[in-house]
């Protein structure tokens, strides 16, 4: 019987070269990127005392928040920077981490955001409506139409012509003031979401765009947008009926939401000035020029 | 040779730790590939679809240097345009590290992630870094199915390799083991014929020449008391003939080679019976297959033991010896019975010299003994 020394390689050496072959192979399996660390909490900012004010938040404010700032600094009053919109949820967080100076919200603040000392201020009332792209014949929409159209049982207006019905994202605030005047709107569309039949648009500019480009769109937008925007939409209205300042006011006219500015409590001498000057009888025809009632309400807001 | 089992030992040995090291390989080399391969796919994909990333949030950040990590909203609807929704984990942290709140579907992480990675850097500064995590849990599924697979396979391949030639060897060794029984056998008959010839060339042509000069010398002789005595020595001189003659016939069983198995048992018997006083019925089949001498000879001796011991243990006054040959079955079954007393344990009844020419051919013996007599069995496969 042969020895183990005249084979090339013995029992041992295998065993061995078999350890070294596993551990070349499992070799870039041990190398990787390691996970996202935990998040740090953001490091707050103090105001540059000279500079201007910084305001950002909901698209649905942005237009008034922007002519409000253009009115203060024509009379005088703050210098005013209004940033692009993040959305009600950014413009909170950039104020509690001192990035900015007033945000600009269209809901009330959530849970977790009540706990982070900030100040809310109502400035006005604004409606929710259903637009159109420019050229669409229809100037009326029923609220049966309208959830039809949204839940995909119908792909035209009532005029037989082409409707394309565009979706905000789930947690728009503008959705939800419709859904006060129309409840069964809610069960649509959760159903064209489920169903990724609609197209999503997550803020307002892009829904402003997608209105003015898209033959036969329609969606829900703030009634100030739709007014001021550079490029005209139609509104239609909603079982027959638009929105007036006193329906708005007074409640008749269900979709509507509080617009508001929210800044830290030590800003709020900062922030004062611009404030005081938004409530102001100028800073109140401004917001009514954008078909807006402005809070806080008055007896005269209510006369018809 | 110490034993069968020397040479298979010897080789389970060494086969063992090739067998084992060839079957670790192959149960670990194949799903240790795939999963390094399809892992490595995996995490460049994850790795470049971070790259990707980490170009939109380069632009948010080029566009609105301080305020862009508060643009979750829009850089969601960035990448989810860009299809990112349908990948696993996406983590976007700004420069001190702060998470970016991003929402691509609300996809539930999986359990099992793997991490690429890319940083953002403006003029030269780390300005945010981007996580993207694929979902590894296929790839862990995949890769315990496969591991199962090929243990399966590197158990089979086990067995076969160390299995096969193991049996192989183990036959190779009986066989080896049966021819050199078989030639020592013929080692020891050679051996027996050698000394029978030295008997009867030497100590039984003495006795005889012996016996010649006792012989003339007792011609002589004048007185009958000394012709008496001297015909006793020629006597016990005839007996040592005769027994010398009974050795060699015994110890050569030549008549093997002449006549036959069944026919030198017939003779034997005779010659026994006669010797013995004894009565011995011998049933003999009416033709034999073919046999090797060491079968013949086996047998021969097994008889003239049992025979033997017949004579000295049980004091049988009959004894039955029946060969048959059992073709269906192959073997040669060879009985030897008597009707003497209980002759005890086979230990002192020939049991070493009788199982181990039984043994040495591959077959077996047994012994029986009661009031009514005492038995041998023996059983040889036949080639």
């Amino acid at each position: 019987m042969s020895s183990p020394q005249t084979l090339s390689c013995g029992p041992s050496g295998l065993r061995s070269l078999a350890a070294v072959v596993v551990a070349l192979l499992l070799a870039p399996a041990c190398q990787g990127d390691p996970p996202p660390p935990p998040s740090r909490p953001a490091a707050l900012s103090s105001p540059d005392l000279q500079a201007p004010l910084v305001v950002m938040g909901t698209g649905a404010m942005t237009p008034l928040a922007r002519r409000l700032a253009e009115a203060s600094l024509a009379d005088g009053g703050a210098n005013v920077v209004v940033e692009d919109s993040v959305g009600s949820g950014g413009g909170i967080r950039a104020v509690a981490d001192g990035a900015i100076d007033i945000g600009l919200l269209s809901r009330p603040l959530g849970p977790r955001e009540q706990g982070l000392g900030l100040v809310v201020m109502p400035i006005a009332k604004s409606a929710v409506v259903i637009a159109a792209n420019p050229r669409v014949q229809a100037t009326s929409v029923g609220s049966d139409e309208l959830v039809a159209l949204v839940r995909g049982d119908r792909i035209t207006f009532a005029d037989g012509r082409p409707a394309v019905m565009l979706l905000r994202d789930r947690d728009e605030s503008a959705n939800l003031a419709l859904e006060l005047q129309i409840p069964a709107l809610k069960a649509a569309r959760e159903a064209a979401y489920a169903g990724s039949r609609l197209r999503v648009l997550y803020y307002d500019e892009a829904m402003i765009e997608a209105l003015s480009t898209s033959s036969g769109a329609l969606g829900v937008i703030d009634l100030a947008i739709a007014t001021t925007t550079r490029t005209s939409l139609k509104v239609l209205a909603l079982d027959g009926a638009l929105p007036s300042r006193e329906d708005i006011a007074s409640g008749r006219w269900r979709a509507t939401r509080e617009l508001s500015f929210v800044y830290r409590a030590d800003r709020a001498d900062r922030v004062a000035t611009f404030v005081t000057y938004v409530r102001s009888p100028k800073g109140r025809a401004v917001i009514e020029g954008m078909h807006a009632v402005p809070l806080p309400l008055t007896p005269a807001d209510l006369e018809p | 040779m110490s034993g069968p089992t020397v040479l298979t030992a010897a080789f389970r040995r060494r086969l063992f730790g090739l067998v084992a090291t060839a079957s670790l390989l192959v149960a670990v080399a194949p799903p240790a590939v795939y999963f390094v391969q399809k892992r490595n796919e995996l995490l460049a994909l994850a790795r470049g679809d971070a790259a990707r990333i980490a170009s939109v949030v380069t632009a948010s950040i080029q566009a609105r240097p301080v305020l862009w990590r508060y643009d979750a909203t829009k850089l969601s609807e960035r990448l989810r345009v860009d299809g990112f929704g349908r990948r696993a984990v996406f983590v976007v942290h700004d420069a001190q590290g702060t998470r970016v709140p991003l929402d691509l579907g609300g996809k539930a992480p999986p359990t099992a992630v793997l991490w690429g990675r890319a940083e953002v850097v403006i003029e030269a500064r780390p300005a945010a870094s981007v996580w993207v995590g694929a979902d590894a849990g296929e790839l862990l599924r995949a890769t315990g199915l496969l591991a199962f697979v090929s243990t399966l396979v590197a158990a089979v391949l086990a067995a076969l390799l160390y299995g096969v030639p193991i049996q192989a060897i183990r036959q190779a060794e009986g066989r080896i083991g049966s021819l050199v029984d078989e030639l020592s056998l013929s080692l020891r008959e050679d051996e027996r014929k050698r000394i029978a010839r030295d008997l009867h060339d030497g100590a039984s042509q003495a006795l005889t020449a012996a016996r010649l000069h006792l012989r003339a010398l007792g011609k002589s002789l004048d007185e009958q008391r000394s012709r008496e005595r001297l015909d006793q020595a020629v006597a016990h001189i005839d007996e040592a003939i005769d027994e010398v003659r009974r050795s060699t016939t015994l110890v050569t069983p030549s008549l093997l080679g002449e006549v036959g198995l069944a026919e030198a048992l017939q003779r034997h018997t005779e010659t026994f019976a006669t010797a013995a006083g004894i009565d011995i019925r011998y049933e003999r089949p009416k033709a034999l297959p073919p046999l090797s001498p060491a079968i013949e000879v086996a047998c021969l001796r097994i008889v003239q033991e049992a025979l033997h011991n017949v004579v000295r243990h049980s004091g049988a006054k009959r004894a039955f010896v029946t060969l048959l040959a059992d073709v269906p079955a192959r073997k040669l079954v060879l009985s030897v019975r008597d009707d003497g007393r209980d002759a005890g344990g086979p230990e002192g009844n020939g049991l070493g010299s009788i199982r181990d020419r039984a043994a040495s051919l591959g077959g077996a013996a047994t012994f029986s003994s009661s009031d009514r007599g005492s038995r041998w069995d023996v059983e040889i496969p036949l080639p």
